[in-house]
């Protein structure tokens, strides 16, 4: 399981990271009962303050997908969750396209219809 | 003149915290009533031009240098009348690395530091020695301003202190060895509860490790708060206007940049963002955009904020006789 | 409130014995010279005295040279005790000694502390340097003949001199390492400027005036007194070795003063 973070991204680092841990669970990377990497790993992987890595575990933990045990780490305990860890991410993805078109001055309508189009071709 | 950002972080649990602390130094006020708050357990990045106070700052921290006027408290210590216990607790790596030691070896030097820090752990400062690849055997005037400043960072952890006061850490390193330090200062704030008072010209190279900010200039904070909060309310929106639109003073000093053409707005404003872009909206224009920026940008809008006026008759006419550019105020 | 400071200030006595170590390290090559040119002294003067007593002829033979202890033999050693201070604040003028100022101690007791610890190495080869001499002396006067013991020549007290004479020269010398930017200023200067005075006004027609100047170096009381048990102006002023006590003590109290004076001050910027 991959995750990384940018800092030019418009989101907060923690909630790069709550991201990632879901789509990596969406993806089937990883697992119930598996443990994500400690707090002090991912923040010298990732190069940024344990802190913040801290408090993306502890939202994770706060939305129930997973779980802090003293001692061991942080695991996963529910991967069924699909559906909200899908619908969370479905809408992530939405909002940066929709920021996208506003931008352009485009129409939440003709997105859609966009996106129709294009997933028809897509799948050509 | 008041700063357009939030400055107080009271009310947070303070590591360190100054009291319209000023310093005179004959002609030039190098402090005004600066009110520095540190939480505890915070990075923060004290980030500001060369001469705006930072390392006056620090040195009257450590009790090196004495205010004009003014409180300061370390730890809840008053480093004037605690003087020694302060800097017992306080990790150190100056900006000048002037010692009188250039004539010692580096092995020694340690040794000598030890003594001074009953809580030196010396397994961790020969494991930092072999990681930044110092040795021992070396005399202290031989090493490189790099070098040196390592060793000054293996010394400042190596007691494990609940305070660092980091000026400049990364000054003099290439970036393999920037980033090596970076690793070990994470690592380092893993494994022992520990505030940072970071000063650095590198922001983008530690806007991931910090988590606060204090902007400072000509002796005075501009700015702080924690990084979300910035990430947040500062913000450059891209918005249309109509034609003759008038609304050019609608933020104030909240606005930091302001780049105006006859129809187009791209400003970087501070302030809650559903109320800006109602505050937009209701002045006539269309924001089509709201992006954060990353600290090196937010840093420089908080320290030279700009005016620049384009008026574009005819599109045709070259570029440098459309602009006008004016600076704004302070 | 905020965090309870976890971590203590060392122990003044890890201080200190850190302090000594360091210094020592910083002169052992002017210690290792020092000493080099004692040894030399000590083989000139065996050997001078050697010569002198196979001479054949009888009129040297007879007054071999002999190289005898007396307390102002302390001058030497004062002028060197002066240098010493300058070596160990070398390179740690008021304006570049950041790192000693950062360390967990109070800015006067770590200056003093500091002092202290050259003091002590100054003090060892004063000691080094005496014994060298009175061997030499016993030495020599064995060649000679003359069995003369150092005790009866020499007072007790006037052991002491040499002692206390370099912890004065020392202290003067430390207050200007410890406050000056360039210390060999201060070490050189005053004694010229004083000197130079008092000759101009001597000259100027006021020799009463530059009389009274110079008793603070040759008066019953003064520098020369402490320094070297030398009493230039020998008058009925009390017994030899109530003077000396008596000029060691102000000049010490005032050294003592000026050093700790000096360094409770802070560096500047």
């Amino acid at each position: 399981m991959l995750i990384s973070v940018d800092a030019n991204d418009a989101r907060p680092l923690y909630v790069q990271i709550v991201d990632d841990v879901r789509r990596a669970l969406v993806l089937g990377r990883i697992g119930v009962d598996e443990a994500l990497p400690s707090v002090r790993e991912l923040a010298s992987d990732l190069r940024i303050n344990p802190n913040t890595v801290s408090q993306a575990y502890r939202e994770l933990e706060r939305e129930g997908v997973v779980e802090v045990r003293r001692g061991q780490g942080t695991f996963i305990v529910k991967a069924t969750v699909n559906g909200t860890q899908r619908r969370a991410l479905v809408r992530a993805v939405v909002e940066r396209a929709m920021r996208d078109a506003q931008r352009c001055g485009l129409s939440a309508d003709e997105l859609i219809e966009a996106i129709r189009s294009a997933s028809t071709t897509h799948s050509k | 003149m008041p700063a357009p950002l939030p400055t107080d972080l009271s009310g947070a649990d303070l590591a360190i915290v100054t009291g319209e602390l000023s310093k005179q130094y004959q002609s030039v006020a190098a402090l005004r009533d600066l009110a520095l708050q540190v939480p505890n357990g915070a990075v923060f990045l004290l980030v500001g031009p060369n001469g705006a106070g930072k390392s006056t700052t620090i040195k009257i921290l450590l009790d090196l240098v004495a205010p004009t006027s003014g409180t300061a408290r370390v730890l809840g210590l008053d480093p004037q009348r605690d003087s020694a216990l302060v800097r017992a607790n306080v990790g150190y790596v100056p900006e000048q690395l002037d010692w009188g030691y250039a004539w010692m070896r580096a092995g020694r030097l340690l040794e000598h530091h030890a003594r001074y820090f009953p809580s030196w752990d010396a397994d961790y400062a020969s494991r930092l020695f072999q990681l930044f690849d110092i040795r021992l055997d070396q005399k202290m005037g031989t090493l490189s301003k790099g070098q040196g400043r390592r060793v000054h960072l293996v010394m400042a952890l190596a007691h494990r202190p609940p305070l660092l006061v980091l000026d400049e850490p990364t000054d003099g390193l290439d970036p393999v060895m920037r980033d090596e330090t970076i690793g070990v200062l994470i690592d380092h704030i893993s494994d022992t509860p520990t505030t940072v008072l970071l000063c650095t010209h590198h922001v983008s190279e530690f806007e991931q490790f910090a988590d606060h900010i204090g902007v400072i200039k000509s002796g005075e904070l501009r700015a702080q708060l924690p990084l979300l909060a910035l990430k947040r309310g500062l913000l450059r929106y891209r918005a249309e206007v109509p034609p003759g639109w008038s609304g050019a003073n609608l933020f104030g000093d909240s606005a930091l940049r302001k780049i105006t053409t006859d129809r187009d707005l791209d400003w970087t404003v501070w302030g809650d963002e559903a109320e800006v872009r109602s505050k937009f909206a209701i002045a006539g224009a269309v924001v089509r955009d709201a992006v954060s920026l990353n600290l090196n940008d937010a840093t420089i809008a908080l320290l030279s904020p700009k005016e620049v006026s384009v008026r574009a008759a005819n599109p045709k006419r070259a570029a440098s006789d459309l602009l006008e550019p004016s600076e704004a105020g302070k | 409130m905020t965090s309870i400071p976890i971590h203590t200030p060392p122990r003044w006595s890890d201080v200190a014995v850190e302090q000594i170590r360091a210094v020592g390290l910083r002169v052992r090559v002017f210690g290792a010279l020092l000493f080099g040119a004692f040894m030399l002294y000590a083989f000139v003067a065996i050997r001078v005295a050697m010569r002198d007593h196979a001479a054949t002829e009888a009129h040297i033979r007879h007054s071999v040279t002999k190289f005898d202890f007396t307390p102002d033999i302390s001058i030497l050693i004062t002028y060197l005790a002066m240098l010493l201070p300058v070596l160990i604040w070398a390179e740690e003028n008021p304006k570049r000694r950041t790192y000693h100022l950062a360390m967990p101690v109070g800015r006067s007791v770590h200056a003093l502390t500091k002092t202290f610890a050259g003091w002590v190495w100054l003090i060892a080869g004063t000691a080094v340097f005496l014994a060298v001499v009175v061997s030499v002396d016993a030495v020599t006067s064995n060649i000679e003949g003359s069995a003369t013991l150092l005790a009866t020549r020499v007072a007790a007290w006037e052991w002491l001199v040499p002692f206390t004479a370099v912890t004065i020269s020392y202290l003067l010398a430390s207050a200007a390492g410890v406050g000056a930017q360039t210390p060999l200023i201060w070490l050189v200067g005053p004694p010229i400027i004083y000197v130079s005075a008092g000759m101009a006004i001597g000259l100027l027609g006021y020799p009463h005036l530059a009389e009274s100047m110079f008793t603070l170096f040759s008066g019953n009381y003064g520098a020369a007194a402490a320094l070297g048990g030398r009493f230039i102006a020998i008058d009925a002023a009390g017994p030899r070795v109530t003077r000396w006590l008596l000029s060691t003590a102000l000049w010490g109290a005032a050294a003592a003063t000026l050093l700790v004076a000096v360094s409770r001050r802070r560096a500047t910027s």
